[in-house]
Order: structure tokens, then sequence, then C-alpha cells
């Protein structure tokens, strides 16, 4: 039998591997898929505990507001990170001129 | 309710503007949108307030209070951002659009009853500045600044949704009154769930707060950022999280005081020691501005430490005097760099001679940041100490006096600057706007602290 | 049987999570992370959530997935390059320090999911009494439609603000300028 403890202890280890990677990697895009993963484990605990919640469906709906709100900030996130590249092959970090005001 | 649909409306007229190339007329009507909001908030004032949309939205007092200064706030950056962002982009409208956006985000911060519109409150209010830290897209310090702002912020996104997933577990409901009904109704069976959900909330709002120990963004982001945004981040942004925080505290998790209160002291402390004692040592001063935020918002804590009836108050007080004078500080530092393209306290050097008046708004500013009497920042550090002296926290208020002390010197650095450093140089050309921003915001930290009751009785 | 395929499914995404974070190709690693998000929606579905378990798939694995695949795969080699070396300046905490917060904060969920046993929250034991609990003849998405509509309508009208931004934005910080 499946009981609600399975679900939140493998949505536990899903955002504690997914903590790791953001602390842990150098790489945007592997921070990033850190925070998907995280995002990930949060959405199995709502669902998990939206079962019991045939009244509202609570669980549910705020599961697609957050699937929905992760995928926006993917997309923003790929523009700022590919903007950010583009410019490490003509920018050197070294001299670069700060801000002009 | 009708402030956000017109501020969405505005942002989206905004963006019209845009395409049909009417350029002078962007900050025209943003103003008056904005002003028109502020309206709206002013009729609603008073009237009973009821949550609405199924317990979605509360525009109680302490809503509509918060979202006045949001959005008055937002009108004096606004009034800062002309000619701003022309050197950026031909497209200028998409800004005046993309902070609007953002305001409406602070605005649902500010005002939410259920968990799901503080979620995607507080996701719009940032989305918007992920791509506004990143404006300047030639410049490699503000791109920089947009990818950790944008990592870091979905970073704390994935706590906060985990901890609202903890408490909707425990409780069964996103909604406010629910959770404090759950909450009151089993003082004894209380799921560790919802222990954990507390905890994973405060990492996440510290993080928006940039409170210690998940400030480590906030330096190289508001640095990275154009000056601009920056403001925009310290004042407005920083006043929906407070607001937020303490709403969601408040209305919750007050009889879990014993709970949560020790690990936000300690927070609290680390917050104000690491803000005041690396903003001694800097030299640009906008890195000091940064770093003193961080401190500020340790005493922001204070009221979420010493929770109770007051603490709405001193938090309105303290976040309105912080962010008049931090307008005019960061303002002022977009005026010097213009001029001489430096933000080392050395730019400051002799600007007294050239430009008084100037000099007296940034010594006010700098003056109510350091909490010295007569002025705003003054009454809200005593508002915030008293609170928690109430509390008998008195070694609290013994860190917090002699960080205030550290506080007094690096602030008091830009007044020597100005002021006793002589050095020739031309005066800096203050246009009208620029006038009118700095005197509202001078003559309102000082009416306030001469007359605080203006403001504290209105929650 | 159904306990059979639910462990598979949690152990094939927490193994393909813990190789995926601790590998260097990263085209390899986002190919993981496809595996991790199926067997995700595969959870999904054990918890009666079908509905969300498809939408994980339409929208992450084959919208955020595959956005992410296609940037590296049309940027050029040294963007390629620069993506893998990365820069420190995000945590870049060493790895036992990182090891050790993540294994903090397992530990402390990990306790309290299996305290739930002893305690679980009244609104649970309530709702199996009343037989208020999503079961597998229910039809999800009819309720969710009507959820959406009614009670979660104000959430629902401000996502499209949110998604709206994004677009915004995201066309901004993309498009070529001539000369700022």
């Amino acid at each position: 039998m499946i009981t609600l403890t399975h679900f939140l202890i493998v949505g536990a280890c899903l955002f504690s591997i997914g903590l790791y990677a953001v602390m842990a990697r150098r790489n945007a895009i592997m921070v990033l898929v850190g925070i998907e993963l995280m995002i990930n484990a949060a959405v199995l605990n709502l669902v998990a505990f939206g079962r019991y919640d045939s009244e509202h469906y609570g669980g549910q709906a705020f599961a697609l507001f957050a699937i929905v709100l992760a995928a926006a900030s993917v997309a923003v996130a790929l523009a700022i990170i590919l903007n950010v590249y583009r410019h490490y092959k003509t920018i050197n970090p070294e001299d670069i001129n700060h801000l002009k005001d | 309710m009708s402030a956000i649909i017109t501020l969405s409306l505005l942002a989206i007229l905004v963006l019209y503007l845009g395409l049909f190339k009417a350029r002078r007329a962007l900050l025209p009507v943003s103003l008056l949108g904005l002003v028109a909001t502020v309206v709206l908030y002013g009729v609603q004032w008073g009237k009973t307030a009821e949550p609405l949309y199924s317990g979605m939205v509360l525009f109680d007092h302490f809503a509509v209070v918060f979202s006045v200064v949001c959005v008055i706030l937002t009108i004096l950056v606004l009034l800062l951002s002309k000619d701003y962002f022309d050197k950026s982009s031909p497209h200028v409208a998409e800004y005046y659009a993309l902070l609007l956006f953002s305001l409406t985000g602070a605005v649902l911060v500010v005002s939410f009853h259920n968990l799901a519109m503080l979620f995607i409150g507080i996701e719009i209010m940032s989305v918007a500045l992920y791509i506004l830290a990143g404006i300047r897209k030639k410049d490699f310090a503000s791109n920089e600044a947009a990818l950790k702002y944008f990592l870091m912020g979905a970073y704390s996104t994935g706590f906060l949704l985990f901890g609202i997933a903890l408490l909707y577990g425990a409780s069964g409901s996103f909604d406010l009154a629910a959770i404090k009904e759950y909450v009151v109704s089993n003082p004894q069976g209380i799921s560790p769930l919802f222990y954990a959900g507390i905890l994973l909330l405060i990492v996440s709002l510290a993080f928006k707060l940039g409170a210690a120990p998940f400030h480590f963004w906030t330096p190289d982001v508001y640095d990275g950022s154009p000056i601009l945004i920056t403001i925009f981040m310290a004042t407005v942004v920083k006043t929906a999280a407070i607001a937020g925080f303490l709403r969601l505290f408040y209305f919750c998790f007050i009889p879990l005081q014993d709970f949560w209160v020790p690990v936000l002291l300690v927070m609290t402390i680390i917050t104000l020691f690491v803000g005041n004692l690396t903003a001694i040592v800097q030299q640009s001063v906008k890195r000091m501005l940064a770093y003193s935020s961080i401190s500020h918002a340790g005493y922001l804590l204070f009221a979420i430490v010493a929770i109770g009836a007051t603490s709405a108050n001193s938090v309105l007080f303290y976040v309105t005097a912080y962010s008049l004078s931090t307008i005019i500080g960061f303002g002022s530092l977009i005026l010097v760099k213009r001029a001489t393209g430096s933000e080392h306290f050395e730019a400051f050097n002799g600007l007294a001679k050239k430009n008084p008046y100037l000099s007296l708004a940034i010594a006010i500013a700098m003056l109510s940041l350091a909490g010295i009497p007569l002025t705003a920042g003054f009454v809200g550090k005593f508002m915030m100490f008293s609170g928690v002296l109430a509390d008998y926290q008195v070694l609290l208020v013994v860190l917090a006096v002699i960080n205030a002390a550290m506080g007094i010197f690096y602030y008091f650095r830009v007044i020597v600057a100005m002021y006793f450093k002589p050095l020739d140089r031309d005066a800096i050309v203050v246009s009208g706007p620029y006038r009118v921003v700095f005197f509202l915001a001078a003559l309102i930290t000082l009416l306030l602290g001469v007359y605080p009751a203006w403001l504290t009785g209105l929650i | 049987m159904q306990a059979l395929v639910f462990y598979a499914f949690s152990a094939i995404a927490i193994g393909s999570a813990v190789v995926l974070v601790s590998m260097q190709n990263m085209a390899r690693a986002l190919f993981l992370f496809f595996i991790v998000l199926f067997s995700v929606a595969g959870l999904y579905v054990f918890a009666l959530a079908d509905f969300v378990a498809i939408t994980q798939i339409l929208i992450y694995v084959g919208g955020v997935l595959v956005l992410m695949l296609f940037a590296f795969m049309l940027s050029n080699k040294t963007l390629l390059d620069q993506l893998q070396r990365g820069t420190s300046h995000f945590f870049a905490l060493p790895v036992w320090q990182a090891l050790l917060i993540s294994a903090c904060f397992l530990a402390i969920l990990v306790y309290a999911s299996l305290q739930l046993g002893t305690f679980q929250p009244a609104w649970m034991v309530a709702a199996e009494a009343a037989g208020t609990t999503i079961g597998p003849a229910d039809s999800t998405v009819n309720h969710i439609g009507i959820h959406l509509m009614t009670r979660y309508l104000l959430p629902f009208e401000v996502v499209s603000i949110l998604l709206m931004m994004a677009l915004v934005g995201a066309a901004h910080l993309t498009r070529k300028e001539a000369n700022p």
C-alpha cells in the first residue's frame, strides 16, 4: 500500500538533491536544473496532499499554477543566460567598463 | 481590487503607447495612472474589508496603507526615470510596463489572503525585476546581476513553494483564515510538517528581504543593476517583502511564537552585524548603500521578532523613512555618477559648495538613515527598539544600538566628503523632476521626524 | 504490483537525479533530466493527479526541456564551452558543505514526514471519514476546470499577467538592438 509518507519522502529526496545542485554546481544551467528539481518536489507534495481535498481540489490547482509559473520563468531565465554568455565571447570580465550613468 | 485592475491595465496601455511610438506620453500616462490608483485606494479607505474572490485578497487597512506606500514610491522612482532609460535602448515602453507589472505583484504581496496569491504576487514582482536588472544588454555587470538575481530568486521560490506545500499538508487549506483556525484549534497537535513549512517560508522570505544568512546576492545585484532599478529593488520590493512577511506571520503564526522567534532572533543579529561591518569597509557609495540596506532589513525584522499589534505601524514608519532616504541616496548617486563617472566617496568631495541644496537633501537622507533625532529614521528606529524592549529582549536592543553607532560612522563619511573635503568641481545640473523628488522626500523625512503622529495611527 | 511500480518510478527518479547532479557533461545531464521529469509525472499519476501529470509532460518535457536543449544545440562551440565551464559567482560552495546543508534539510523533511504516521493531520482524517478523498474513478479534469473558474478565478487571471510579462520581457531581452 502506498501511503502519503512514501510520496513525502520521495519529495524530500528530490528537494535535497536539487538543493545540492544549486549550491555545489558552478554552471548556470545546472543550477537552473537544480531549481526545477526543487519545484518538482514541491509539486509532488502538493498533489500528494491534494488527494485528500476533493472539495476544493486545492493541491492540484496550485500544482498547475506552480508548473505554469516555473515554465514562464525558465523562458526568462534562458533569455538572460544566453545574453550573459553571448557577451563572454566579446567581453573580458577584467576590463569591463563599469556602468555608465 | 479596482486598483489592481487599474495597474495591470495601465501597464498594457503603456505597452500600446510604445507600439505606436508615443514616447513622450509614456511618463505622464504612467504617472496619471498611478495617481488614479492612489485615489482609488483612498476611496476604499475606511470601508469594512471583506476577503474578495473566495478569500483570495483582503484590502484591510494594512493592505491599503502598504499598497499606497508602494505606489507612491513607484511614482518617485518614475519621476527619476525621465531620460534615464533612453540611453540603454530605443524601446523604453517595455521598461515602464515592467516596472508597473512589478508594482502589481508588490500590491498583491501586501494584500494577499491566500497563499496562492502570495506565491503568484512574489513571482510577478520578481520576474519583472529579473528582466529589468538586465536591461543594459551591452553591460556585463548588468547581465550578470540579472542572472544572479534570477538564480537566487528562483531558488527562494523553490523554498517558498515547498513551504507552502507543507503548510497545506498540515492544515488542509491555502486560506489564511483556515490556517489560523488550524493553529488556534490544535495548540498541542500541530503537525511537524507545519513547523518544517514555517522554516522553509522563513528562508524564502529572508531571501526576498535580503536578510542574513541569505543576503549574499544583495550587494552584487544592487551594484550591478542600473541604479534606477536598484532604487526600485531597495524600496518597493523591500517594502512588499517585509509587509508580506509580517502579514503572514501576524495573521497565522503568532500562537507558535516560541518556535520561530529564536530562529528570527539569531537571523536578525547576524543580519545587523554582517550589513554594518561590511558597509564600513566599502569604498563605493553604491556598495555602501547596498550593504547598509542589508542592515536595515535587520532592523525591519525587529518588528517580526517582537510581533504584536504595533508591529505593522513600526514597519510602516521604518520602511517609509528608509525608502525615502534611499531614494535620495541612490538618486543623487545617479547625478554624481553622470557628472564624475565615479561612485566612490571621493566623487562627493566638495559638493556642498556648488550644490548646496542637493547636498542638504543628501545630508538629511544620510542623517535619517543613520537614525539621528528630528528625522524620520530616528522615530522609526525608536519605534522598533521600544517594541523589542517591551518584550524584554534587552540584549537585542544593546546589540542594535552598537550597530546604529557603526551606521553613523559610514553615513557620515558621505556628509564629511560633501562638506569638509574641498575640491574644485563643476556644479551638477539637477533637472526639474529630480528637484521635486529630492525636495518632497527630504521634506517628508523632516516632517515625519517632527510630527510622527501623522503616520503612526494609520493601521 | 502497484507498490512495485511506485517504487520503480521513485527509484528511477531519485537515482537519475543523483547521477544528474554529479555529471559534468551537460547534454547528457539534460537527457537524464528528461527521465526524472517523466518518472515524476508517473508519480503524479499515483497521487491520482492525472491532469497535473499530463501538464507536466506537455509543459516541462515538451516545453521547458526542449527549450533548454534547443538553446544548446543552436549555440556555437565557444558558447557551449563557456557554459560548461561556468562562472564561480553563484554559491559554488565546496562539495562537503553543500552536502552537509542538503543532508540537514533532508533529515528535517524526512523526520517530519515519518511523524505523519502517528500525527495524521486532522483534516485528512476528517476527509477520509467523510469520504471526500479523490478516488481513482473521479474525473479530475472536470473538477479542476470548475474550480479554476470559480474558487481559483483570481489567481488564474493573475497568472496571465505573469505570462504576458514573461513574454514581453524575454522578447525584449533577446531583441537585437542596433545601436543603443
